[in-house]
């Protein structure tokens, strides 16, 4: 059945998503979370989850990659350099595309990145298309006729070629293993009254593994985009098709309500 | 930028020399001068702290700088990556073992 969470921040929202799932005996279709700001987090529920992150790291580090991390592969934020204005986006990009190779040694990232498919989208023609690239043009774009006519701007979800300011992930033929990367099939931005939302979809999400991660990656990808383009940043929906909370060692439901009650006891203090 | 070199170096760098290296590199992937970091490192009782990302980077353009393959899988996990003088200690471990970057077909 689906689910759909609202919350203010990421932490929120991911707090409520995940008690909303624990009652659904941990699994969903449909998860709809969305977020009205999705650059902000409540640091005592991040700092939960990072403890309950390190504690399954130092037991078997494969078994959970870290907040960080997994935000880092939709958006490398270390690597926007803001200050820089416009020349921001040429030189991440151009880190990102040296970077490439080393990052791909990791055992996580041998199929590439989320942010390599946005930035580095491979064409039929085997070449590479920067669909961030033409998304924020385009928004920029839209902005200097909206100052001149005074007239706000629909853009629909569409494919990265020829349409404006989506970016898919799935690489349909390529993309071909039933498990694990790409997980995210989908993002859209969409801008409406002069701010710039995001929506994206995810054919399968593991909550705890990859969920606040993803979240905060994705926010800071869309803020990257609202920034560089000269907007403001709206909010972060995120469709999970299939979701559950996630199994294994370390996760079970006497470990997962734990860390909930933490999580609900940190963004009580925090709040 | 960085190039490939014809031929790989082969003398090892000491620790001080690639904790030279890492900070040129660094300060390129922060777009400031090699003295501002100096200035930060001795701030910060002698290390810099890092994001993995920026170690990836720095260890993609030592790759370049130095023609050899300088870090393996177990190297870029966050734990790993966390300082100048930490990712320079790492690579200085990685110098005897690793191939170089030809034999590597890289």
């Amino acid at each position: 059945m689906a689910l759909f969470v609202e919350g203010s921040n990421v932490s929120e929202a991911w707090v409520e998503a995940l008690a909303r799932l624990l009652d659904g005996e941990g699994e969903a279709v449909n998860l709809t979370v969305a977020i009205d700001d999705p650059t902000q987090e409540t640091l005592a529920v991040r700092a939960a989850i990072d403890a309950f992150v390190e504690e399954r790291r130092q037991a078997k580090s494969r078994s959970i990659e870290r907040v960080s991390t997994v935000a880092n592969t939709i958006f490398p934020e270390s690597l926007y350099l803001e200050h820089l204005g416009e020349s921001a986006e040429g030189h991440l990009y151009e880190m990102e595309r040296l970077s490439r190779p080393v990052s791909h040694l990791h055992r996580s990232n041998k199929r590439g990145t989320y942010f390599e498919r946005f930035v580095a989208w491979p064409t039929k023609e085997g070449e590479t298309f920067n669909q961030l690239d033409q998304a924020i043009r385009r928004l920029r774009t839209a902005r200097d006729r909206d100052q001149r006519r005074g007239n706000a701007y629909e853009m629909s979800l569409t494919t990265p070629i020829e349409e404006a300011i989506a970016a898919p992930v799935f690489i349909g033929g390529h993309d071909r293993q039933i498990m694990g990367f790409p997980c995210l099939s989908h993002v859209s931005f969409s801008l409406q009254k002069g701010v710039v939302h995001l929506t994206a979809i995810y054919r399968n999400h593991e909550f705890i593994k990859r969920g606040y991660g993803n979240y905060v990656g994705l926010g800071r990808l869309l803020r990257f985009v609202a920034v560089q383009s000269g907007w403001p940043v709206g909010e972060l929906t995120c469709i999970s098709a299939s979701v559950t909370v996630g199994s294994g060692a370390g996760f079970g439901k006497g470990a997962v309500s734990d860390l909930l009650a933490a999580c609900q006891q940190a963004q009580k203090e925090g709040a | 930028m960085t190039t490939v070199p014809t031929k790989p170096i082969e003398t090892k760098p000491s620790v001080p020399d690639l904790i030279t290296a890492v900070l040129a590199a660094l300060a390129e992937v922060r777009c400031v001068g090699v003295v501002d970091l100096e200035a930060g490192q001795a701030a910060h009782g002698g290390d810099l702290e890092m994001a993995s990302p920026e170690a990836v980077a720095i260890i993609a353009m030592l790759h370049s700088r130095f023609g050899r393959q300088l870090a393996k899988v177990e190297d870029l996990e966050p734990e790993q990556l966390t300082s100048v003088v930490s990712l320079a200690d790492l690579l200085h471990r990685r110098w005897p073992r690793t191939e170089s970057a030809a034999e590597v077909g890289s």
